[in-house]
Parts: structure tokens; C-alpha cells; sequence
């Protein structure tokens, strides 16, 4: 690889991990380095800000009001902020980045209610490859899949503020109506969701005959699902 | 009189403009001033960095009662100084000015995606294929070189020069 070709690895390996590219000549990549960043922000989600940093810029910006003298950022200080490197986030920036940065590989936690029992959440025979069922059974929102093959449920909750996941046109991933967070159907965050989500909780499943059961929470007085 | 079976027409209230919120202004505009400058940073620091010194100085103007479309026009022509300040200062590159006339819709995410992927159909098979698992699914090289069945080093080589050739097609350049 050539200097050049070390460079622009650099470049898209920063954006690709939402880093500030660091400084450096752009040589003769700039259009390559400016498409990568367009390519990378493509996707639906991606590029939205964080609620917590419009919150916050409405904070500063309600302060300039009520201060009646608008600080006016000159470009100088600007320049100066974003010399000063990757090294300082400004604002809520670098909350954001050490919480991305903490969450690259979180577990896939388990579904394990204190008092569970099997409740049965669909019939095998309906359960063809490729299929994606919602359920809702014992307070629990799930999906009952079979991604590959194998019959399995995940929680259908997005494990960033609660919203209930629904499946893409594709039927191949679950997708957040809130904040655009996507899952796998193993259920991964998928890479380039941009809110940092941990996995969906995996609901554990067994067949009984033909029906598809899963390990939910004890309700008292909760009919049963009768298909 | 009306019978009361017959549909009653509803009449929509006109009680003049309504008396101008700068917050509400703001929330209207943030989300595509942001993906505007997100798409060309590729990272949420500078875009949030960025975004806020647009909206700073615009403040004054987010308060005057001016026009949604002039709102906009001035806010991408801020981002546009700022975006090239930063590339300037931190990449020693002088950005274009593109599409200088155009003011981007409040749909900026889906015309976005569909000129990615025009862009992406007019490249070889393999480019097409390195760049959109790499970029739009985010997979790791090493993921890459395995959904595509070539080595490591190959697959990173392939990125660069699929990135490359891109460049040199990308109207927007």
C-alpha cells in the first residue's frame, strides 16, 4: 500500500467508527475522502442527530436569547476547537462518543423470568423459513422467527427508549419507528444504526407438537393463546 | 339548516400568521441542517460541532420573521463556509462550491439514498459490491473479504480503488 493508500484507509477507517479524521494533507483523495462520507451517512438514520444534542443546542441557543448578546462564534475559535484534534468532543459530542465507544460489544442477554412458564406463541406448521411473527403473550412483546432454518423469539422491545420494533419490507431485520435503530434477526444492532443499542434480550422457545412455546413470565389471570 | 345526516363542511380557521417561535423554527430545521453537514463529515463530532456554530449564528435571523425557504438558503450557505473552513484547516483542500443553487428539500434522506445508489449501479460488480458492504451495511473488511470470498489485503485494496473510481463519477463532485 502506498502512503496515499494509508491515508485514505485512515480516513474511511475514522468515519467508519465515527471518529474525527485526523489531520493530514488530502493529497489527491479528496473526492474520495468527501464520497465516503456521503456514503456512510446513506443510510436511513445515520445522519439524524441525536435527540439529546438538539436538546442541548436548544439549551444554548435559549441562553443566547435570553442574554440578548449572541456570542458569535468566529471562525478563529472554531478553527481553534477542531485543531485542538480529535482529542477534546465539544459539548455533547464527546458524551456521545465515549457511549458508542463503550458499547462496541455487548452480550446478548437471556429472557429469564423468576416464576416462567412455556406459553405457546405459534404453531411450527406456520413457522416457514423466513418468517417473522409478532406475539404478545404474559406482558411480553416478542417475535417468534425462523431466520435459517431454526424456530427462535427475541424481545421485540428496542433496547434503546422502549419502542416497539416492527419488521422492514424485507422482512429481514427489525427496525425502530423511534430512532431508527435497526436489529438483525439474531438480534444484533446492526452496524450504522446510530443510536448505540445494546442486543434484544433472546426469549427462550421449545416445540411441543406443533405448537411453538416460549419461557414467558407467570401472569395470573392471563388467557391463554388459542391460536 | 343542515340535516343532521348531511356531512358538515369543515372550514380551516385562518387567524393570520402565527407569531414567529424561533424554537420551534429551530427544531423544524435542525434535523436536515444536520444530515446536510453529516453527509459531509461522516461523523457525528464535527457534525454536531458544525451544526451548532450554524445555529449560533443564525440566531438572530431564526427570530426575524423571515421566509422558511430564505431560513434555509442560509443556513446551507453557513454550513457550506463552515464544511470548507474545516476541510481547509484540517485536510489543506479547497472544496468546490456544488450545486450552489440548489437548496436542499426537507427530504434530503431519501433523494440522498437514491443518489448513492445511482451513483453505485454505475460501478463494476465488485466495486459496487465492496462499497456497499462496507458503507451502507457496515461490515469490517475482514467480514467484506469474506462475504465476497477474496483475501483481506485484496478487499482492502478493492475499497480504495472502488472508492477511487467512484470519485471520479459522483456528479456531485
Amino acid at each position: 500500500m502506498s502512503r496515499a493508500d494509508r491515508r485514505l484507509q485512515r480516513y474511511i477507517d475514522a468515519i467508519l467508527r465515527d471518529r474525527r479524521p485526523r489531520r493530514g494533507s488530502a493529497g489527491d483523495d479528496a473526492d474520495a475522502m468527501r464520497l465516503a462520507a456521503r456514503l456512510h451517512a446513506a443510510h436511513p438514520g445515520a445522519a439524524d442527530p441525536s435527540p439529546a444534542f438538539v436538546d442541548s443546542l436548544a439549551r444554548r441557543l435559549r441562553q443566547g436569547v435570553a442574554d440578548e448578546t449572541v456570542p458569535m462564534p468566529q471562525r478563529r475559535r472554531f478553527l481553534a476547537a477542531a485543531g485542538a484534534a480529535a482529542a477534546a468532543g465539544i459539548g455533547a459530542g464527546i458524551g456521545i462518543e465515549h457511549l458508542r465507544a463503550g458499547s462496541t460489544a455487548p452480550s446478548q442477554p437471556v429472557l429469564q423470568p423468576a416464576q416462567g412458564r412455556w406459553v405457546p406463541v405459534a404453531r411450527m406448521t406456520d413457522m416457514k423459513m423466513g418468517t417473522v411473527k409478532r406475539f404478545s403473550a404474559n406482558g411480553i412483546e416478542g417475535f417468534v422467527l425462523n431466520a435459517g432454518g431454526t424456530v427462535s423469539a427475541l424481545s421485540a422491545v428496542c433496547t434503546d427508549q422502549g419502542c416497539i420494533l416492527q419488521t422492514d419490507a424485507s422482512g429481514k431485520q427489525l427496525n425502530c419507528p423511534c430512532h431508527y435503530a435497526q436489529f438483525s434477526l439474531d438480534g444484533m444492532p446492526k452496524a450504522g444504526s446510530y443510536h448505540p443499542v445494546t442486543p434484544l434480550p433472546v426469549i427462550q422457545t421449545r416445540a411441543n407438537g406443533d405448537v411453538v412455546e416460549a419461557l414467558l413470565p407467570e401472569v395470573k389471570n392471563q388467557p391463554d393463546w388459542t391460536g | 339548516m343542515t340535516s343532521p345526516d348531511a356531512p358538515t363542511p369543515l372550514h380551516v380557521v385562518d387567524n393570520g400568521p402565527p407569531a414567529p417561535d424561533w424554537e420551534a423554527v429551530y427544531r423544524d430545521h435542525v434535523g436536515p441542517l444536520y444530515r446536510f453537514v453529516y453527509a459531509r463529515t461522516g461523523n457525528h463530532a464535527d457534525a454536531e460541532d458544525i451544526t451548532s456554530t450554524v445555529f449560533m449564528r443564525a440566531l438572530p435571523r431564526l427570530r426575524a420573521d423571515v421566509s422558511d425557504a430564505e431560513l434555509r438558503g442560509y443556513l446551507h450557505a453557513t454550513a457550506r463556509t463552515v464544511i470548507a473552513d474545516v476541510w481547509r484547516d484540517r485536510h489543506g483542500t479547497v472544496t468546490q462550491e456544488i450545486d450552489e443553487e440548489s437548496t436542499p428539500n426537507h427530504e434530503p434522506v431519501e433523494s440522498e439514498r437514491r443518489d448513492v445508489d445511482t451513483l453505485l449501479q454505475r460501478l463494476p460488480g465488485n466495486y459496487r459490491t465492496v462499497l456497499e458492504l462496507r458503507f451502507l451495511r457496515g461490515y469490517s473488511v475482514k467480514e467484506t473479504a469474506a462475504a465476497m470470498g477474496i483475501s483481506v489485503s485484496n478487499a482492502k485494496v478493492l475499497q480504495l480503488r472502488a472508492l477511487r473510481r467512484a470519485a471520479t463519477l459522483d456528479p456531485a463532485q
